[in-house]
């Protein structure tokens, strides 16, 4: 070693603290804060207030044993409640050792790290046979159906009949099925959503069903007593336990390849913890954030994971749960203490993060005056809460200025238009920079994928003060205008389906939006020549590549060719150029010498072309679905949305364009990647996409999964519920109906407890208060300066009663609330250091702006033919728009 | 570079000055004389108390200092000489010196202790009548060896690497030399002609083969960039081209640690100060380097103001030399705690008794740093410089020589001071511990009259 080299050693060893680390990220960590990021041994009980900084205690947390306690990433088990927040930590990790890296020259590498959902932490697992080596007889893990996949599953014709006749059940049983759930309909669709909305939370419970069979059979009095009391019928539940089982045998056996859920693939990650020797010691540390939110079988998986280390940090609040209906028991977090004792052997330590960075003082007061009008206490002679009560959160923003706003008490009219002059005024006195800082939150924005009145209210009032709204998810999605627009131009190249043997409503209704859309494309298509000739150009060459197949596929037939045998140009090639009525364009395929060498070599190996592979292969049409989104993207109507995005005036088209392009592609992931002749001919195609893929979209109300990371555009005032809301904040926060009525439990928590393996927790008949409750407490904890609540009052009008105690006489109403006490907001500085890849970002920007906007921007998935689309329709209007810039600039001076 | 009184020879200064011939031709001569009473405190006034601020320390000082000896290889051929120059480092953890004073004192075994944080690099140079190798002439023995010494394993970060040698280092300095002589290449870089052709530019790779002249075919080597050669002698003492290259070497040694850290661990460099012997310039022909380094400064600067760091600390220090005698005249009408930035008035008007200012300003061709004088709360006076906060001396819009003496143009200022007060030493006078021990660690060998290396010298030759 030179000296020089021992220099350095000396040097990077020692300038490295946490401390120094924290003043180069400009973090100043709070006690607790600091506590919780510092504590290495031993399981952490830690409860985290809204905006109390939970991220970056996870971040730095990670960080300090990584980079001060010599744990591999690799030995990070960092599980988040959304793929975003996983990404945003794993980012901001990065970021900052890459801080650390510039200090000492040491390099990390996360990649082995475990960070992600629970979800794809598990299928990760399945497949880290290094690690997890339990089943080598697998040669690969079951394909994971995600929600959409599990839906098609299901509803496919062949299983669900299969499903329904290996639960016992003959002909047509949609009405049983529904029944059970307690609704009226013979539909398919509402019985497989109601019966996988079901089958999840057996898995997640990991329901045994020849054990819950059996106790069904032999039955206690209190099983009797609890049917009566909810008005159940045992045969019923037998019925779904067993369509259940059948249900698991279908993915097991279904479609050639094993395949599994998300809450299947728990089950099995927790298997192989428990059969596999030292999987208990493979993480040093567990860490799990959105604790609350975690359902039976994650918290036996990470105690599971832990146990062999006793480092297990959980981080939650149990006043922002809002899952239930996806299983999560918030109890395990409540009592985490007790598990910590049952599993670990030991008691966690407590920390607490009770400063809020983010509301103003009034709005914590507000929220926190909100959760005590609730009586948490337990009931049956228990003692205890079941709520988290030792927290005492306290306003990093001190300031008695009024904070929390309520409208008059009044009609929801005059409400509505009350609550859109002050947000006209908002905007016009620039208290907030753009109408994306305005979030409005309801409980829920359709029903049966139409638009909420109540929503729809308060969206029209908006509307006539010249503001325009974003809410992709109230109501269906493909009613948005860009998908008219984009699937009207596809009606008109590719043909309507055939028409379906399928009655009711919603296909009707569906077939009348197609009907629209055509509508809307035809408009489109009248009013750009352009557009005009490229749809039926398309249009003529799909007509001319199945004219071609059906020609080859004649010529085969009359020489009793067997599609299947191997393609034997000598032989074959010449009676097929010759076909009759073969186009000239379909000649040059199959003339050409390109394809004459592949086909020699392939026999050459051994692996001969078959006539049929050949067939499609000159009739293949060279562009897929979302080739043609981005050649549509082209033209002029589409093209002023961008223009509009790139300006930051509306990027409400764009983002809708985005969502249109993910849902192409996953139509082509799962579908067909592929347009061959073959699917043209009796419009195969055409029943895939529109009788199939895209009904079931529209059915389904399908939007996007909940917690998507999909940005909210720039000029438009986003519509959320408060589930979506979850996890983000904004300067104003509108609580637009603060009404959640108390239906009595859920039917599927109804018709899962009895199968409880555990203790049951929360009582059935408080379960609908407790859960309105924290619902409206994570809708008004995302307010930063300004919370304002809609306050009706009237005929069929009500408000939930803390809302009623609340928002007494002396409260302040907008009509004499002063704006000008109001801060401004703050352009949102990005809380966690966010790190920008060269060639994802860097190179890509450099390339082409636009492109960059696109892709990193608003999540458009990119197609084969994005060269071309950026190489003519993008560059041509940034050339404009620069044009532009000069010009203008030049006229300035 | 020797301490006053450390090589002493005083007796014969006194003797000189009385020889009546060289009285009367002093008289003949401009040269500085005392200042009066009264100019001193006009001087004086120009003093001001340094800006305070909320400093942080840096957490380490390298100080380098260097050292040169000549020898003859064997008594009976006192004319064939070889020389040496070393180059120590010494790396002190502040931390550690923290708990060394004991009352006003410095613990001299604690301090002694240190020295093992000490790095030192030895260079041999042929002098007279010494050839390496193959090589015809000792001009050309000298720049092969000198070439060989830059690259070797004992010059690099990384011994298996190298793209870590000092060598590279040059590459990368050379590389950033404005106009036609850079090449914007760290690993090329252009020397003016070639030495034995005198046909160029020449440009060269960072190779670890031998490359040659495209002119002439004869041997070129990347450190001929630094035109020592120019100055060697084939049959006297090569003393001019071993200080030449000593005090080059002062200055590459901090830069080589900069750029190591500044492509390993950037931030690290914030949390060091370096500390060099005398001002921040290069005089002769490697003057170029002083634009290489300034250029420089200002890419690890920029980089570490991105991540909110302060600039990097660089201290010239300086013990010797005609600001340390001018400030010797005046330091007892300067107040404690007091603060000059020598401008080019000041400097020609007191200092360089009365010389023609230069094109550009004072050192426009040399200097990459600026001169201030310090006199700490305690009466102890210094006289140090810090890099010029300018990549250049002509930048647009700024008047340079206006604008290189106003504090506020040094960020790190403040940080300077509070670290000199921290290392105000008593081993030394005008000197601070981190480059006494760097010269004290240079000069151990030296001590009994180079003895040693004589006999190293020797065995190395017969061997
Ligand atoms: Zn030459």
């Amino acid at each position: 070693m030179t000296d020089f080299q021992q220099h350095l050693q000396i040097i990077t060893r020692r300038v490295l603290s946490l401390e120094r680390l924290w003043e180069l990220a400009r973090f100043q960590p709070n006690d607790a804060q600091r506590e919780a990021i510092i504590h290495v041994d031993g399981p952490l009980y830690l409860t985290a207030g809204p905006g109390s900084g939970k991220t970056r205690v996870l971040l730095w947390r990670a960080l300090n044993l990584i980079v001060f306690h010599e744990v591999l990433p690799g030995e990070v088990f960092l599980s988040t409640f959304t793929e975003k927040a996983a990404h945003q930590l794993q980012e901001g990790l990065q970021s900052l050792l890459g801080l650390v890296t510039n200090l000492t020259g040491r390099p990390y590498d996360l990649t082995p790290m475990y960070i992600g959902t629970v979800h794809s932490l598990c299928r990760r697992m399945l497949s880290d046979r290094r690690r997890f080596s339990v089943d080598r007889q697998r040669h690969r893990p079951p394909t994971l159906l995600d929600e959409l996949d599990q839906y098609f599953h299901l509803a496919r014709n062949r299983t669900w009949t299969e499903v329904r006749q290996c639960a016992g059940l003959e002909g047509d049983a949609n009405g049983i099925i529904n029944g059970i759930f307690g609704v009226r309909s013979e539909s398919r669709h509402v019985a497989v959503t109601n019966c996988l909305a079901l089958f999840n939370r057996f898995s997640e419970e990991c329901l045994d069903s020849d054990h819950a069979l059996y106790r069904l059979d032999n039955d206690a009095s209190s099983l009797r007593n609890y049917l009566q009391t909810w008005n159940l019928d045992r045969e019923g539940l037998s019925l779904l336990v067993r369509l259940y089982a059948a249900y698991r045998e279908s993915l097991r056996t279904g479609n050639g390849v094993e395949q599994t859920d998300f809450a299947l693939s728990q089950q099995e990650a927790y298997r192989i913890v428990e059969t596999c020797t030292g999987s208990d010691q493979v993480f040093r540390h567990v860490i799990v954030d959105e604790y609350q939110d975690t359902n039976t079988i994650q918290e036996r998986l990470f105690f599971k994971l832990a146990a062999g280390t006793g480092n297990l940090c959980v981080v939650g609040d149990d006043d922002q749960a809002l899952y239930r209906f996806r299983g999560a028991t918030v109890e395990n977090f409540v009592e985490f203490p007790a598990r910590c004792h049952t599993y670990l052997g030991r008691a966690p330590r407590r920390l607490s993060l009770e400063i809020n960075y983010r509301s103003q003082e009034r709005i914590v007061d507000f929220y926190t005056a909100f959760m005590q009008q609730a009586n948490w206490a337990k009931s049956d002679g228990q003692d205890g809460f079941y709520r988290v009560m030792d927290k005492d959160l306290v306003a990093h923003r001190q300031s008695p200025l009024p904070a929390v706003v309520a409208s008059t008490p009044a009609e929801p009219t005059d409400v509505c238009a009350e609550i859109a002059t002050l947000v006209r005024r908002l905007l016009d006195e620039g208290k907030v920079g753009d109408p994306n800082q305005i979030a409005f939150l309801f409980p829920s924005l359709k029903y049966r994928g139409a638009m909420l009145d109540s929503v729809r209210r308060v969206k029209e009032a908006l509307e006539a003060v010249g503001l325009r709204v974003y809410a992709p998810r109230a109501g269906r999605f493909l009613e948005v205008d860009e998908a008219y627009d984009l699937i009207g131009l596809f009606v008109h190249i590719f043909g309507y389906p055939p028409r379906a043997d399928l009655r009711g409503h919603d296909y009707q209704a569906y077939m009348e939006w197609l009907q629209s859309a055509e509508a809307q494309g035809e408009a489109l298509m009248h009013s750009d020549p352009l557009l005009d000739g490229y749809v039926k150009e398309r249009r003529a060459e799909l007509v001319r590549v199945a004219q071609d197949y059906r020609a080859l596929l004649r010529t085969a037939e009359s020489h009793h060719w067997d599609l299947r045998a191997p393609y034997d140009p000598d032989r074959m090639k010449r009676p097929l150029y010759n076909a009759h009525g073969y186009s000239d364009e379909g000649k040059r395929l199959l003339a050409s010498t390109y394809l004459d060498r592949v086909v020699r070599e392939r026999t050459a190996k051994g692996q001969p072309f078959t006539l049929g592979y050949i067939l499609k292969r000159v009739t293949s049409i060279d562009w897929n679905v979302l080739d043609l989104f981005y050649r549509l993207c082209g033209f002029e109507h589409f093209k002023r949305m961008f223009d509009l995005a790139e300006r930051a005036e509306d990027e409400g088209p764009v983002t809708n364009l985005g969502l249109i392009s993910q849902y192409l592609a996953r139509f082509m992931e799962q579908r067909v990647p592929i347009i061959t002749a073959d699917l043209l001919v009796d419009k195969l195609f055409q029943k895939l996409f529109f009788g199939s893929y895209l009904f079931a979209l529209y059915r389904r109300g399908e939007t996007e999964m909940e917690d998507a990371d999909d940005p909210f555009p720039k000029g438009r005032i986003p519509f959320l519920t408060i589930h979506q809301a979850k996890g983000l904040e904004f300067p104003v926060v509108v609580l637009a109906n603060p009404r959640k009525d108390d239906r009595g439990p859920q039917r599927v928590e109804l018709l899962m407890r009895p199968f409880l393996e555990r203790e049951p927790g929360e009582p059935l008949e408080r379960l609908a208060e407790f859960d309105m409750m924290r619902m409206f407490y994570v809708a008004l904890s995302r307010a930063k300066n300004l919370l304002v609540i809609a306050h009706y009052k009237g005929k069929g009008q009500r408000i939930n009663a803390p809302f009623i105690t609340l928002l007494d006489a002396g409260f302040p109403r907008i009509p004499t609330f002063n704006l000008n006490a109001l801060p401004a907001a703050q352009e949102k500085d990005e809380a966690l250091p966010k790190i920008y890849s060269f060639t994802a970002d860097y190179l890509t920007y450099k390339k082409c702006p636009r492109q960059y906007m696109i892709f990193r921007g608003f999540g458009f998935v990119p197609a084969r033919s994005q060269t071309m689309f950026f190489g003519s329709l993008v560059h041509r209007t940034l050339e404009d728009l620069h044009h532009e810039l000069i010009r203008r600039r030049e006229s300035h001076e | 570079m020797p301490y006053p009184g450390e090589l002493a020879s005083k007796a014969a200064h006194a003797e000189i000055i009385r020889n009546p011939d060289v009285t009367a031709f002093l008289q003949e001569c401009n040269y500085l004389t005392p200042p009066s009473d009264e100019e001193c405190q006009a001087v004086a006034a120009r003093f001001v108390p340094p800006l305070s601020a909320q400093v942080r320390t840096p957490a380490f000082v390298i100080a380098v200092d260097g050292s040169n000896h000549e020898s003859s290889i064997d008594d009976k051929l006192p004319s064939t000489k070889i020389g040496y120059i070393k180059i120590g480092a010494v790396l002190i953890d502040l931390q550690q010196y923290g708990s060394l004073k004991v009352g006003k004192y410095v613990d001299p075994f604690r301090v002694a202790e240190l020295q093992n944080q000490a790095s030192a690099l030895a260079f041999s140079i042929p002098s007279a009548n010494i050839r390496w190798g193959n090589q015809p002439t000792v001009r050309e023995s000298l720049r092969a060896w000198i070439d060989q010494q830059f690259y070797g394993p004992r010059t690099r970060f990384n011994a298996a690497d190298p793209t870590t040698s000092l060598r590279s280092t040059l590459f990368h300095l050379a590389a950033r030399r404005p106009g036609g002589l850079g090449t914007g290449d760290p690993y090329r870089l252009k020397i003016h002609k070639c030495p034995q052709c005198g046909n160029g530019p020449v440009e060269l790779e960072d190779v670890p083969e031998q490359q040659y002249c495209p002119f002439c075919g004869a041997e070129v080597y990347p450190t001929d960039c630094l035109r020592v050669w120019e100055e060697a002698q084939e049959y006297q003492s090569n003393g001019v081209v071993m200080s030449r290259l000593m005090l080059i070497l002062e200055h590459l040694v901090p830069f080589h640690y900069m750029r190591f850290l500044f492509k390993t661990a950037p931030l690290a460099l914030s949390e060091m100060a370096f500390f060099v012997d005398g001002p921040l310039a290069i005089f002769g022909t490697a003057a170029w380097l002083h634009r290489s380094f300034m250029i420089f400064l200002q890419e690890v600067n920029r980089k570490l103001a991105k991540h909110g760091c302060h600039p990097l600390l660089m201290i010239g220090l300086q013990k010797t030399g005609q600001i340390v005698d001018h400030v010797s005249l005046i330091e007892r009408h300067v107040s404690n705690d007091r603060l000059l930035a020598v401008d080019d008035e000041y400097r020609y008007k007191y200092i360089l008794a009365g010389r023609e200012p230069s094109r550009g300003g004072f050192g426009f061709e040399t200097y990459y740093g600026q001169d201030l004088i310090y006199k700490t709360p305690t009466g102890r006076i210094f006289v140090f410089a810090l890099p010029y906060p300018y990549p250049s001396k002509d930048e647009p819009g700024v008047d340079f020589v206006e604008e290189k003496v106003q504090f506020g143009h040094y960020p790190q200022l403040p940080t300077a001071i509070a670290l000199i007060n921290q290392l105000e030493s008593d081993l030394y006078k005008n000197a601070v511990v981190p480059i006494a021990l760097a010269h004290r660690y240079t000069a151990i060998s030296l001590e009994p009259g180079g003895k040693v290396l004589d006999l190293l010298t020797r065995r190395a030759l017969n061997a």
